[in-house]
């Protein structure tokens, strides 16, 4: 490989740039993300804001349809059911709590007038197993599902202020022991470094990770789709023979690949910019006060990523973005050139299907097992590594701080080695599966052909 | 300038696609390369420009290394080939940075093509008011059309060397004329052209120097006049009022063709041809056409090739695995 091979190298890649980025799909795929970066956070925060409305407007005006509740309190806890008379939702239901009738009656009313819209509730306690309480309701009765939950809600809410009232708990010690209980497992490493269990995720750095992954898999499906398509309109329209007067195979191979990695930067920023933009309506949104906490946590959980995040981080995983696209770009290539006809080539694309679901489900086993049963040193090291299944994943865990920055950089490195020796092999049978015009190479073939030029 | 291609070889697989091919260009000009399908004659052009690898053998301009990326090269593939979707400006654009041009002078050289091979209109439509601009995809163009803006790729460098492989098949009458205009333009600018054709006219009007490939081998080679010299004057047309076919026979000459219009004869020499004439005029035989000709191309081809070796479907390209793997 000289320098002459890569003469024509700038005209092909403006050429599949420009080509690429007036195609239909393109303008379509770019406007699509776009708009979910732009409208994903303010939807959800709208959504959260007219639930938060909406609640408050069901606890003020709308009072419970319930008639009448039938309490059989056999936990042994005093209870003062007349005090949920108090609240405006349930002041107009009655709480029986004398056991006029029995339970099993009360339950067998249900039965015959099904549209009552009259309760069961049965409280027990076991000392091993704690407190069970047990609604039960008419299948056919008037209340319905979300009057239930509210229900549900409330009950849970004052049974549990009883049972503190019931043991002397003073109305400031209850707000004390009402406060959330954070807990962070830190780790203590051999050289001194102090941090979070790298092996554990939360439920956001789950979805961080999760999205994460599907963004480059799109990516990815973009990028090959597009390379091995116009590497197969090439050969099929055999334009290619007119190309190779003028450039060699490599700059072809390059030119293309640059086109797509500059399309996908692109892109990238595009919906960035426009998630950023969708930050700053979000905060327009929420400036009153009636923001509920669901909706404003979305925003803070995305404003949070950045405080771990550096800019060497920010440039490894990008650069380790890009090599994983050249990767999966250049196997889309070789299958592009495996094929003479355009329609050949989604049979072709089994190798690359293949190759890109294990890496996919690798990576998701991963993920999934880091967040119910803590990460595996091993298994996170070669996900993180492994250039195909790092491709997907490795950006994500840098940026979560799942693997350090050092990490970052030999994956890195061992990303680049990889790019480079799959890029030198497959310009060697590119080159010659290019003039081929026959029936599908197959994978064998295309190892046949690998070991003859190289060897050669 | 002196383009030469020296002992060229190329195997695919088992099969000897091209076996010692060596010719010499040392004057502008046509050289022509005929043979049957699959003799070999596309492959030889793609070994010359480099874009397949060769076994063996040399190709040399000026005694130096011949580079397509180097050299001025247009290329008119046997293959034709565009790209289906995508606008044709774009496309001739493209094909022209990749020879150096810039934009501007690109623009210039498709605006001279579009009007000389008549299909400005593709290029530069009539924009109408309201109505949004739409360019032209090689798919919405005859195929007729998509090898003029093919010829137009090839020709949009100026290229000092001209590489015509089957230039005119496919083509109308009329369109064959409009392409041998601009070749026969290209000559006149002593641009240094290697055309391989079927058509043995085209061949006799353009060519100086030809090789004849059998099987990858080049069986007949040198200047087309010395050629046909070298075969002598031995076809004999002849026509006269009356019968004369025993007085052929009595001379053993030997019948090729005999139709309403004439007898066509091989003699083996002059003076058996200029003994025919005597006895004819001896016998006072009214003599309507009597003439002695070197052979035509055509003839020369089928006899040096032989029918039977046309569509033997060999060597027609890489399109089985062994022969990629045994490149």
């Amino acid at each position: 490989m000289n320098k002459s091979d890569f003469r024509g190298f700038k005209q092909v890649f403006i050429f599949e740039f420009l080509t690429g980025i007036k195609k239909t799909s393109f303008k379509i795929f770019i406007a699509v993300l776009c708009v979910m970066g732009f409208l994903t956070l303010p939807v959800m925060t709208i959504i959260g804001n007219i639930k938060s409305s909406d609640n408050g407007k069901d606890k003020t005006i709308e009072k419970s349809p319930i008639a009448t509740v039938y309490v059989y309190d056999n936990s042994g806890v005093s209870v003062r059911y007349e005090e949920l008379n108090k609240s405006e939702e349930y002041s107009e239901v009655l709480f029986v709590t004398d056991n006029s009738i029995s339970y099993d009656d009360a339950i067998q009313n249900l039965k015959e007038d099904n549209h009552s819209n009259n309760i069961v509730v049965k409280t027990e306690y076991d000392s091993e197993d704690g407190f069970d309480i047990t609604i039960v309701y008419a299948e056919n009765s008037g209340i319905k599902s979300k009057d239930l939950d509210d229900f549900e809600e409330d009950f849970r809410k004052f049974y549990r202020d009883e049972m503190l009232g019931n043991l002397g708990v003073s109305e400031e010690d209850y707000k004390y022991l009402s406060k959330d209980i954070n807990l962070s497992i830190m780790t203590m490493t051999k050289d001194g470094t102090f941090g979070e269990d790298p092996g554990r995720i939360s439920m956001d750095d789950y979805f961080l990770m999760l999205g994460g992954l599907m963004v480059v898999f799109i990516f990815v499906n973009m990028a090959v789709g597009n390379v091995a398509t116009s590497v197969a309109t090439e050969k099929s329209s055999r334009v290619i023979e007119y190309l190779l007067t003028g450039t060699k195979p490599m700059a072809l191979l390059s030119g293309k690949i640059a086109a797509r990695l500059l399309e996908s930067v692109i892109t990238f920023f595009a919906v960035y910019s426009c998630h950023y933009l969708s930050q700053i309506v979000c905060l327009f949104l929420t400036a009153g006060n009636t923001v509920s906490d669901s909706a404003s946590n979305n925003i803070i959980v995305v404003a949070s990523i950045w405080e771990t995040i550096t800019f060497s981080k920010i440039l490894v995983a990008t650069l380790y973005f890009l090599g994983g696209l050249a990767i999966y770009a250049i196997i889309g290539a070789v299958t592009g050139a495996s094929v003479s006809k355009l329609d050949e080539l989604q049979e072709a694309y089994k190798f690359y299907s293949f190759v890109l679901v294990l890496c996919v489900y690798v990576d998701l086993f991963l993920v999934i097992m880091m967040l119910y049963a803590g990460g595996n040193a091993g298994i996170m090291n070669f996900c993180a590594l492994f250039p195909l299944t790092g491709a997907f994943l490795t950006p994500a865990l840098l940026l979560t701080g799942k693997i350090s920055i050092v990490t970052g950089i030999i994956a890195l490195i061992i990303m680049i080695i990889t790019a480079a020796i799959v890029f030198v092999f497959a310009a060697a049978v590119y080159e010659s599966m290019l003039l081929f015009q026959g029936k599908r190479l197959r994978l064998k073939d295309i190892i046949a052909i690998m070991k003859k030029q190289v060897v050669a | 300038m002196a383009f030469e291609v020296r002992h060229l070889q190329k195997k695919f697989g088992e099969k000897q696609a091209v076996e010692d091919l060596s010719f010499k260009l040392d004057n502008p000009g046509v050289y022509a390369l005929l043979g049957t399908n699959g003799a070999g004659k596309s492959t030889s052009i793609r070994m010359m420009l480099g874009i397949l690898s060769r076994d063996n053998g040399e190709v040399l301009l000026n005694g130096e290394n011949f580079d397509t990326r180097k050299v001025n090269v247009g290329y008119l593939a046997e293959e034709r080939g565009l790209y289906p979707k995508y606008p044709i400006m774009d496309q001739l654009l493209y094909f022209a940075s990749l020879k150096g041009l810039t934009a501007d002078v690109a623009m210039e050289r498709i605006k001279y093509w579009g009007e000389r091979l008549n299909v400005t209109e593709y290029f530069f439509p009539e924009r109408k008011p309201g109505k949004k601009f739409k360019p032209t995809l090689a798919d919405q163009m005859s195929k007729g059309n998509q090898q003029k803006i093919q010829l137009m790729a090839a020709l949009i460098s100026d290229p000092e060397f001209l590489i015509l492989d089957e230039p005119l098949s496919g083509l109308d009458p009329v369109n064959t004329d409009l392409f041998k205009s601009v070749i026969r333009e290209e000559i006149d600018k002593n641009k240094y052209i290697i055309m391989s054709s079927h058509q043995m006219p085209v061949i006799e009007e353009f060519c100086e120097d030809i090789t004849i490939l059998n099987r990858g081998k080049a069986v007949v080679q040198g200047n087309l006049n010395e050629i046909k010299k070298s075969y002598g004057r031995v076809n004999l047309f002849v026509k006269c009022d009356e019968d004369i076919s025993d007085t052929i026979s009595t001379l053993g000459i030997s019948v090729v063709n005999d139709t309403p219009a004439g007898i066509q004869l091989r003699v083996k020499d002059e003076s058996e041809a200029k003994n025919l004439l005597k006895q004819l005029s001896d016998a006072n035989k009214t003599i309507v056409r009597f003439e002695l000709r070197e052979p035509s191309l055509h003839e020369i081809f089928i006899e040096s090739v032989g029918e039977a070796a046309d569509d033997d479907g060999q060597n027609t390209g890489i399109n089985k695995v062994e022969d990629v793997v045994s490149e």
